[in-house]
C-alpha cells in the first residue's frame, strides 16, 4: 500500500482514521469474518499510522499547534475584572457572543474577530476606565443602613392585601400589623402614612417568586461602583393558622444581585445569583459577605425552597385558615462602599501616586474630562449620594516622563509580558499627540489605556513559537486554572525565568488550584465540557414536571461543579465520570433523588450505599436536563451526550433525511418503541447499536433528573402518587408505559438497568482518562487533539495512570507535558 | 347658607397665666380643631408627633379629641435663618405662626394629623349616625376608616370605636346622610356587617 | 410622512425586512395543499388574506444542510449547514451580504432587531460573529429620530474622529505584531485589522451623518414592553418602528428575529388538544401583527405605488414542525419588493427545494448581480419579478 503524496479532504482523512481506529480496536475486520495474522494487522497498522501523520502535515503544514487566538468574552471579562481588581464588573454581556467549536469557545478556530467585537471592545474598554479612574479627593462616604424586606412596594402589598408575607415580632405575629385574615387592610397609602411599614418587625414571606413578583431590597441600590458587606439574619416557621411554629427543617432564601434598569425598576430578575442561605427553624441565623456592586444594583431575594403557593387564590386572602412553611428575615445590613485604600488599585495601576488636583471644567486653554454626577436610581433607597466633591483629576508638572513611566508600569501587566522600548515609545508618542491636541494629562492617559485595551497585545494570547518562554506557561498555566491573567506571583516567576522549574510548576498548579479563582475553571470547564451554559435552555413542562424550580436548576449545576472540584481535590480517578460511592447534595436534590438525611441548600459530600446509581456526571440531574428537550426523553441525544463527552466516542453526525421522530405524550407510545422503527433502518443501525445502549441506560431518568419506573403522561394513564414532591404542588401528571432501561453494548455486552450500565462503562477507566486526558487538553491549549498528538496524550494517561490515576495527577501530567508547552 | 359653627376661640390668646407649668415669656398657645384622632389609641402618636416639635412645650386635648390647644415658642417654630428675618418684627403675625404649626403636624404625621380652624359645637345641634363595621384589629384600617369619613362636607365629627365595633359620626343632616356615609365605605371597600352592606344604597 | 434620504437616486431605493420567529408555525395550519393561485384559504393565512395578491406563499422549502433543531435559528439568514455540529462556523446573513453592497446609502447600513435581548440575532458578519441586536424599542427610537444639540453633536463627532485616530494607532500595532509572528498566524491578525479597517469606515460614515438632521416623525417615543410573554405586542411595536424607519430611508436593510423561546414548552406539544390550542392563539396573533404591517407598508404611498412594493418582506421560521423538532418543510412567505405574487409556490416535501434559492431571487431583487448566497445556486424556480 502506498499512499504518500495523496492530500485528502477532511471527509477522506476521516474514513482513513476510521479504519485505523476500527483495525486497533480489533473491530475490523468484523467478527465471523476470516483474520489476518496479528502481524499482519500490525503491518498495516504502523502503515497507516505514518501516512496519517503525514496527510495531517499536509493539511496543516503550520508547526505550531495553537494558532493565535484572542480572549473569550469571558477570558476578556475575567482579565480585565483582575487587571483592576473590580471582581464584579459586568462586561461578557456586552460582548457578541463568542462561537464554540466542539463545545469549546477557547478554541481558536472558533474565535474570529469583526468590526461587531471592536465596536464593542470599545465600549467595554470605556466602561472599565470610568470606574478605575477615580474622580474625588476622597473615597466616597461608607454608609451602613439597616434595610427591612417591606422596603419594596410589592412586598408590603402582601402584608397589606394578599397573605403573600406578615409582619412577625418576637417570632409571633406583629400585633400592630395583624396578618390578613379574609379582607386586606384597608388603604396600603394610608398605612404608608402611618408608618405602618417602618417597623423593626422580621418579616415572613410565604410567596415565592412569579412573573408578577420579583422581590428585591427596595431600601438600597448601589450608587458608586465598589465592595459592599452585606449581612442578612433569617429563619424559617411553620404558619399555623395565625401561629408561628416551628419550620420542617432548613428552609433556603436565595439572594441575587439585581440590575435596575432606567426608571429604577428592574427587567428580568434576578441578575445573576449569589446564593442560597440557611433559613434554619425559629433561630435566627446571621449570614455575612462582601460583594461586588455597580451602580444601580440591588439585592433580589427570593424564598426559594418554597412551593409556589399563592394565598390570595387558595386561601381567599386568610393566614387564619393557611398553613404551610414559610422564610423569615429580621432584616438586612448593606454596608460600603468599602475601599482598603484611596486612590483604589484600579486608579493605581493607572496613575500611580500622581495627586488629584482641581481643575475648572469650563477652561478654554485644556480639555478636560466629563464627570457624572452620581445620583441615587431608586425611589425608596435609604442611602444617598455624596455632595458634589467637585472636578478633581490626576495632574502633573512633567506629563511625557510619567507617561512613560506609568506606560512601562501599566501595559506589561496588561499585556501579560515584557514590553519592547518601540512599543513603548510608540504609546508614548501617542500621549504627546493628545497633549498637543490640548488633552489634559488624564484625557491623554486615558486615550492610550483604551488603546491598550483594544490593542491586539492586550486582546490575543501572544505566544512564541514552538516550545513556551516562561510568560508565555504562565499565561496559559493561569488561563486554564484561573480563566484569567497570571497573578504577580506567576508574572515574578516567569520574569525571572523559574516558572518551567520542575520544583516550582508544581508549586504552582497547586497554588492556582486552591486559590478560589480556580472557582472560574470549574465553571467555565464544567459549562462547556458537560454543557452546564445550555442548563435554563429549555423549561419542563409544566404539567408533567411541576415539582420543577429554579432553585431545583440552580442546585444542579452546583452539584455538577460540586462533583468536579471534589474530583479534582480528592484527586480521585476517571471512573467517577460514570459511577460514585459518594454525591455532592443538597437538601433539595437529596429530596429529588430519593436520598434521605441532607438538610439545607448548602452542597456537601454525601456517602452513597453501594451500587446506588446517584453522585457521578452520568446520573445527575444536571446533565439528564440537558440533554433532555423539557416535555420528553430521547436515547438519542443522551446517548450522544455520553459517547462524545464522557467516553471521548463521538458519534458520526446522522445522515441527512431522516425523518424526526414525533413525540406524543398523550401515553399511547414510548420514545423506545418509536425509535425501534428507526432502528431498523441499515443506514442507521450501525450508529444507533452505538448511540443508543447509554441512552436507554438513562431512560430510567426523566427530563429533570429523577429516577422513574414509569414515563410520566398526561391524558392516558394511572393516577400518580405524591412521592417526595412538596404538598402545596398539584399532581397533574398520570404514569404511563412502563420503562425499560436495558440493552446491549456493541460488543455484546447486556445490561439491564442503570447500575449495570455503570458498571460496565466504569470498568474501562483508561477510556475515560484518556477522553479527560483529550478535553482537558483541548480546554487548555485552545485546538483540537490531532492525530498526531494522539502519543503524546497516550504517555501523559500512562504517567498518571502508574500514579494512580487521578484527576489532579492528570492536571499536573498535563501541565508538565510538552503537549501544553509547546504552541 | 347658615355657618352652623360659632367660634370659640379665634386668634391668640397669651396664656401664660392659665399653664402652671414653667412658662417661658414669648410662650403662645392656640386652639384648632384636629383632624386626626380616630380612636382612643391614637393620642400616643399624637404625643409622639408633637414630641418631633421642639417648639411646642405642651398641648392640652379635649374631651371628645377633636379639639387642640398647642403651647409653643412662636420663634422656634421657624428655621433658624427665618428666625432672623422674623426677629425684626416682633410679635410674629398670628397668620403666620398658625401657618406654620399647621404645616409642620402635618409634615412630621404624613398628614395622619391636620390643624384646622377651631369650631366647637354642642351635640345636639346635629344628628348622631352609627355605623356597625366589621372589627378593625389594626389601627391604621380603623384610622382608614375615620379618614374616609371625617372629612366629608356636613361631618363635624367623626370616630372609631372597637367594642362594639363602630364608625360614629355628627351630621348636618343638610349636607349628608347616613346613605351617603355608608355608601361611602362601601365604595372604599370597608368591609361591613353583611346587613349594612346590603342596606347601602 | 416627512424627510426621506437626501440624496435619493432617481429611481424608489428597493429594501427588505427579514424576519424569523424562532419557535415554529403549526404547519397544518399554515400550509395549503392546492399549488398556483388559486390555493385554498389556511387557518393562518386566512388572517393576511388582504394582502394574498401582494405574497407569495411557499412549501416543501428548506435550507440545505440546517439541521440540529433549535440551532438553525441562527442560520435562517446565512443558510450554514449543520450548526449543532462541532466545528460550525456561521456565514454572512442575507441582510448584512445586502447592506454591504448597498447599504451606504443610509444613515444606518442595516438594522438588527429583537425583541427580548441582543444576544438573539439573525445577523451575522461575513466572518460569521453575530451583530448584537437592538431590543429597546425606546433606544431605537431615540438612535433613529431624537436629534442631539448641538453640543452632543459635536461631540459625538470628537469622540468618532479619537475612536478613529485610536482604530488608525491599534491597526499599527496589530501589523508591529504580525512581524513577529509565523505566516498562518498573520491571518489571524489580519482579521483583526481588517475589523479595525471596517469599524473605522463604518465611524467615518456616522461621522458624516452627525452633521445631517435626523428625520422627525410626528409619533411619540414608544414605551419598551420588557415582559416576554408579550412577545406579540413587543412585536408590534418593533413593526411600527421599522415601518418608520423605511420610511425615513433611515435604512434598508433590517433583520428582525421574533424570539418566543418564551412558549417554547407548549411547542413540545406531544399531540395534546389543549396545548395546541394555546400555541394556535399565540401564533394567529402573530399573524395578526404581520397582517397589520403589510397592511401598514401598502398604505404608504412611495412612488407610483406603496412602500410594500419597493420592500421585501420575509417571514418565517426555522423549523418546520416544533413538535419534532424538524428543520424541514419550513413555513415561509415573501410580501412585497415588487415581485410577481398570489401564488402558492409548491415544492417537494420528502425531498425539499433550496430556500436559500429564494435568498437568491431576493439579493437579485434588491439589484444586486449575483447567482449565488450560502448554498443557493440559482434564483429560486417560479417567481419572477413583475
Amino acid at each position: 500500500m502506498d499512499l504518500s503524496g495523496l492530500k485528502m479532504q477532511d471527509d477522506q482523512f476521516r474514513t482513513f482514521l476510521k479504519i485505523h481506529d476500527r483495525i486497533e480496536s480489533g473491530k475490523m475486520p468484523p467478527p465471523g469474518q476470516e483474520r489476518p495474522a496479528k502481524a499482519e494487522l500490525q503491518n498495516v497498522l504502523t502503515e497507516l499510522d505514518a501516512f496519517l501523520i503525514r496527510a495531517e502535515q499536509l493539511q496543516y503544514p503550520d508547526e505550531a499547534r495553537t494558532p493565535t487566538r484572542r480572549l473569550t468574552r469571558v477570558e476578556y471579562e475575567n482579565t480585565v475584572r483582575d487587571l483592576f481588581e473590580m471582581p464584579g464588573l459586568q462586561l461578557r454581556d456586552r460582548l457578541p457572543a463568542d462561537n464554540s467549536v466542539n463545545g469549546y469557545d477557547k478554541n481558536s478556530d472558533a474565535l474570529s474577530i469583526s468590526h461587531v467585537n471592536l465596536a464593542r471592545y470599545l465600549e467595554a474598554a470605556d466602561l472599565a476606565l470610568d470606574y478605575a479612574i477615580a474622580t474625588q479627593p476622597e473615597a466616597p462616604t461608607f454608609q451602613q443602613h439597616k434595610v427591612s424586606l417591606a422596603s419594596q412596594y410589592y412586598v408590603r402589598l402582601l402584608i397589606q392585601s394578599n397573605g403573600g408575607a406578615v409582619f412577625l415580632k418576637d417570632k409571633k405575629p406583629d400585633p400592630d400589623f395583624i396578618p390578613v385574615d379574609g379582607r386586606q387592610h384597608i388603604d396600603q397609602g394610608l398605612h404608608e402614612r402611618f408608618g405602618m411599614f417602618e417597623t423593626e418587625s422580621a418579616v415572613g414571606v410565604f410567596r415565592h417568586e412569579d412573573e408578577s413578583f420579583l422581590p428585591w431590597t427596595q431600601g438600597f441600590a448601589a450608587i458608586y461602583p465598589g465592595r459592599y458587606r452585606i449581612k442578612t439574619s433569617l429563619w424559617s416557621y411553620t404558619w399555623d393558622k395565625g401561629e408561628v411554629k416551628p419550620s420542617r427543617g432548613v428552609e433556603a432564601m436565595r439572594l441575587s444581585v439585581k440590575q435596575l434598569q432606567g426608571h429604577g425598576l428592574g427587567q428580568d430578575h434576578p441578575s445573576y445569583v449569589i446564593g442560597y442561605y440557611d433559613a434554619p427553624s425559629i433561630e435566627s441565623q446571621e449570614h455575612e459577605f462582601v460583594h461586588w456592586l455597580n451602580p444601580g444594583e440591588s439585592i433580589g431575594f427570593n424564598v426559594a425552597s418554597l412551593a409556589p403557593v399563592h394565598i390570595y387564590h387558595q386561601y381567599k386572602r386568610n393566614l387564619y385558615s393557611f398553613t404551610g412553611p414559610g422564610i423569615a428575615c429580621d432584616w438586612f445590613k448593606i454596608e460600603g462602599p468599602i475601599f482598603e485604600e484611596w486612590p483604589p488599585h484600579a486608579h493605581r495601576i493607572l496613575f500611580a501616586d500622581l495627586p488629584l488636583k482641581p481643575f475648572d471644567p469650563k477652561a478654554k486653554e485644556l480639555s478636560y474630562p466629563r464627570r457624572t454626577i452620581h445620583k441615587q436610581v431608586m425611589s425608596g433607597a435609604k442611602n444617598h449620594s455624596d455632595p458634589f466633591p467637585g472636578y478633581w483629576t490626576v495632574q502633573t508638572d512633567q506629563p511625557l516622563e510619567d507617561a512613560r513611566r506609568l506606560l512601562s508600569q501599566f501595559l506589561p501587566i496588561a499585556f501579560r509580558r515584557p514590553v519592547s522600548e518601540e512599543m513603548l515609545d510608540s504609546y508614548a508618542a501617542q500621549v504627546q499627540n493628545r497633549l498637543a491636541a490640548g488633552d489634559c494629562f488624564e484625557l491623554a492617559m486615558r486615550w492610550v489605556y483604551r488603546a491598550a485595551l483594544c490593542s491586539p497585545d492586550f486582546l490575543y494570547h501572544v505566544e512564541p513559537d514552538g516550545k513556551l518562554d516562561d510568560h508565555a506557561l504562565a499565561c496559559r498555566l493561569s488561563y486554564f486554572l484561573w480563566n484569567s491573567m497570571p497573578d504577580q506571583e506567576l508574572m515574578q516567576l516567569a520574569a525571572e525565568r523559574k516558572l518551567s522549574n520542575p520544583d516550582v510548576l508544581p508549586q504552582q498548579i497547586e497554588r492556582l488550584l486552591q486559590d478560589p479563582h480556580s472557582n472560574r475553571f470549574v465553571k467555565d470547564f464544567c459549562g462547556q465540557w458537560l454543557k452546564l451554559r445550555e442548563i435554563a435552555a429549555t423549561d419542563p413542562d409544566k404539567k408533567l414536571y411541576p415539582e420543577f424550580s429554579t432553585y431545583l436548576q440552580d442546585s444542579m449545576v452546583l452539584e455538577t461543579e460540586a462533583y468536579f472540584r471534589e474530583l479534582i481535590e480528592q484527586n480521585l480517578d476517571a471512573s467517577y465520570l460514570v459511577k460514585s460511592d459518594f454525591a455532592m447534595l443538597n437538601e433539595k436534590l437529596a429530596v429529588h433523588y430519593g436520598i434521605e438525611g441532607v438538610s439545607g441548600p448548602q452542597i456537601r459530600r454525601v456517602a452513597l450505599p453501594p451500587d446506588h446509581p446517584r453522585g457521578p456526571f452520568l446520573t445527575q440531574a444536571a446533565i439528564l436536563k440537558i440533554t433532555a428537550n423539557g416535555t420528553t426523553t430521547s436515547p438519542v441525544p443522551r446517548g450522544a451526550f455520553v459517547l462524545d463527552r464522557l467516553l471521548g466516542q463521538p458519534a458520526d453526525p446522522p445522515p441527512p433525511d431522516v425523518p424526526a421522530v414525533e413525540p406524543d405524550v398523550r401515553g399511547a407510545t414510548t420514545i423506545r418503541e418509536q425509535l425501534a422503527l428507526h432502528r431498523d433502518h441499515v443506514a442507521c443501525a450501525a450508529c444507533h447499536a452505538k448511540l443508543d445502549p447509554p441512552g436507554f441506560a438513562l431512560e430510567s431518568f426523566d427530563v429533570i433528573g429523577g429516577q422513574r419506573a414509569r414515563y410520566r403522561s398526561i391524558g392516558e394513564g394511572d393516577s400518580a402518587e405524591r412521592g417526595s414532591i412538596d404538598p402545596f404542588i398539584h399532581i397533574s401528571f398520570k404514569l404511563g408505559p412502563q420503562v425499560d432501561p436495558a440493552g446491549t453494548l456493541p460488543d455484546g455486552q447486556q445490561f439491564q438497568d442503570i447500575c449495570e450500565f455503570q458498571q460496565l462503562a466504569a470498568a474501562d477507566s483508561h477510556l475515560l482518562l484518556t477522553n479527560m486526558a483529550r478535553q482537558f487538553a483541548v480546554y487548555s491549549t485552545g485546538r483540537e487533539i490531532r492525530y498526531r498528538d494522539r502519543a503524546a496524550v497516550r504517555e501523559i494517561v500512562a504517567r498518571v495512570e502508574s500514579q494512580g490515576g487521578g484527576l489532579r495527577t492528570l492536571i499536573h501530567e498535563l501541565v508538565q507535558s510538552e503537549l501544553f508547552q509547546t504552541r | 347658607m347658615i355657618h352652623w359653627w360659632r367660634i370659640l376661640f379665634c386668634g391668640i390668646t397669651f396664656t401664660a397665666l392659665m399653664l402652671p407649668a414653667v412658662v417661658r415669656a414669648e410662650e403662645q398657645s392656640s386652639t384648632f380643631q384636629l383632624y386626626g384622632i380616630s380612636h382612643p389609641e391614637r393620642e400616643a402618636d399624637l404625643k409622639q408627633i408633637l414630641q418631633m416639635i421642639p417648639a411646642i412645650s405642651d398641648y392640652q386635648l379635649n374631651q371628645s379629641g377633636d379639639h387642640i390647644t398647642l403651647t409653643y415658642e412662636p420663634l422656634e417654630l421657624f428655621a433658624p435663618q427665618e428666625q432672623e428675618q422674623l426677629q425684626k418684627n416682633l410679635p410674629i403675625p398670628a397668620e403666620k405662626t398658625e401657618q406654620k404649626l399647621k404645616e409642620l403636624i402635618s409634615q412630621s404625621s404624613r398628614n395622619t394629623f391636620e390643624l384646622l380652624p377651631a369650631a366647637e359645637f354642642s351635640e345636639e345641634q346635629f344628628t348622631r349616625i352609627e355605623i356597625p363595621i366589621n372589627p378593625l384589629d389594626c389601627k391604621a384600617c380603623r384610622f382608614a376608616v375615620y379618614s374616609y369619613i371625617a372629612k366629608v362636607p356636613g361631618v363635624v365629627r367623626a370616630k372609631i370605636s372597637t367594642e362594639p365595633s363602630l364608625l360614629t359620626a355628627w351630621i348636618d343632616g343638610s349636607q349628608t346622610s347616613h346613605e351617603a356615609l355608608l355608601k361611602i365605605l362601601t365604595d372604599k371597600n370597608v368591609p361591613l356587617p353583611e346587613d349594612e352592606s346590603a342596606a347601602a344604597p | 410622512s416627512s424627510a426621506r434620504g437626501a440624496e435619493e437616486s432617481q429611481s424608489s431605493p428597493r429594501r427588505m425586512v427579514a424576519i424569523e420567529t424562532n419557535q415554529g408555525i403549526i404547519p397544518q395550519f399554515f400550509f395549503p395543499e392546492t399549488a398556483g393561485t388559486d390555493y385554498e384559504q389556511t387557518p393562518y393565512l386566512q388572517r393576511l388574506a388582504r394582502h394574498r395578491k401582494q405574497m407569495t406563499v411557499f412549501s416543501g422549502v428548506s435550507l440545505p444542510g440546517v439541521d440540529g433543531a433549535h440551532a438553525a435559528e441562527k442560520c435562517f439568514l446565512t443558510g450554514t449547514p449543520h450548526p449543532a455540529r462541532g466545528g460550525f462556523k456561521n456565514g454572512i446573513s442575507l441582510d448584512q451580504y445586502a447592506a454591504e453592497r448597498l447599504g451606504d446609502q443610509t444613515r444606518f447600513s442595516s438594522l438588527t432587531l429583537c425583541n427580548t435581548s441582543g444576544n438573539a440575532t439573525l445577523s451575522f458578519t461575513s466572518n460569521g460573529a453575530p451583530i448584537p441586536s437592538e431590543s429597546r424599542p425606546s433606544q431605537l427610537f431615540q438612535k433613529l429620530f431624537v436629534q442631539g444639540n448641538p453640543a452632543e453633536t459635536e461631540a459625538s463627532v470628537e469622540a468618532l474622529k479619537q475612536g478613529r485616530s485610536l482604530l488608525d494607532f491599534v491597526g499599527d500595532q496589530s501589523r508591529r505584531l504580525n512581524r513577529t509572528l509565523p505566516k498562518s498566524d498573520q491571518q489571524r491578525v489580519d482579521q483583526y485589522f481588517t475589523a479595525v479597517r471596517d469599524l473605522e469606515q463604518r465611524l467615518a460614515s456616522a461621522e458624516q451623518w452627525q452633521y445631517r438632521p435626523k428625520p422627525e416623525v410626528d409619533v411619540p417615543p414608544p414605551q419598551d414592553i420588557t415582559d416576554s410573554r408579550q412577545f406579540v405586542a413587543q412585536t408590534k411595536l418593533m413593526f411600527d418602528l421599522i415601518k418608520l424607519a423605511l420610511e425615513t430611508d433611515s435604512t434598508r436593510f433590517i433583520s428582525f428575529f421574533i424570539d418566543t423561546t418564551v412558549i417554547h414548552q407548549i411547542t413540545h406539544h406531544g399531540h395534546r388538544p389543549e396545548v395546541i390550542d394555546e400555541l394556535r392563539g399565540h401564533e394567529e396573533r402573530q399573524f395578526d401583527a404581520l397582517n397589520d404591517f403589510l397592511t401598514d407598508l401598502s398604505e404608504s404611498a412611495e412612488g407610483a405605488g406603496s412602500l410594500l412594493d419597493q420592500t421585501q418582506v420575509l417571514y418565517g421560521t426555522c423549523m418546520g414542525s416544533a413538535n419534532s423538532h424538524t428543520n424541514k418543510n419550513l413555513p415561509v412567505l415573501l410580501a412585497g419588493g415588487g415581485f410577481r405574487h398570489g401564488q402558492h409556490l409548491k415544492f417537494d416535501n420528502e425531498n425539499n427545494y433550496p430556500l436559500s434559492n429564494l435568498y437568491v431571487s431576493m439579493l437579485q431583487g434588491l439589484g444586486i448581480e449575483t447567482d449565488t448566497f450560502s448554498t443557493g445556486r440559482s434564483t429560486i424556480t417560479g417567481l419572477e419579478m413583475s
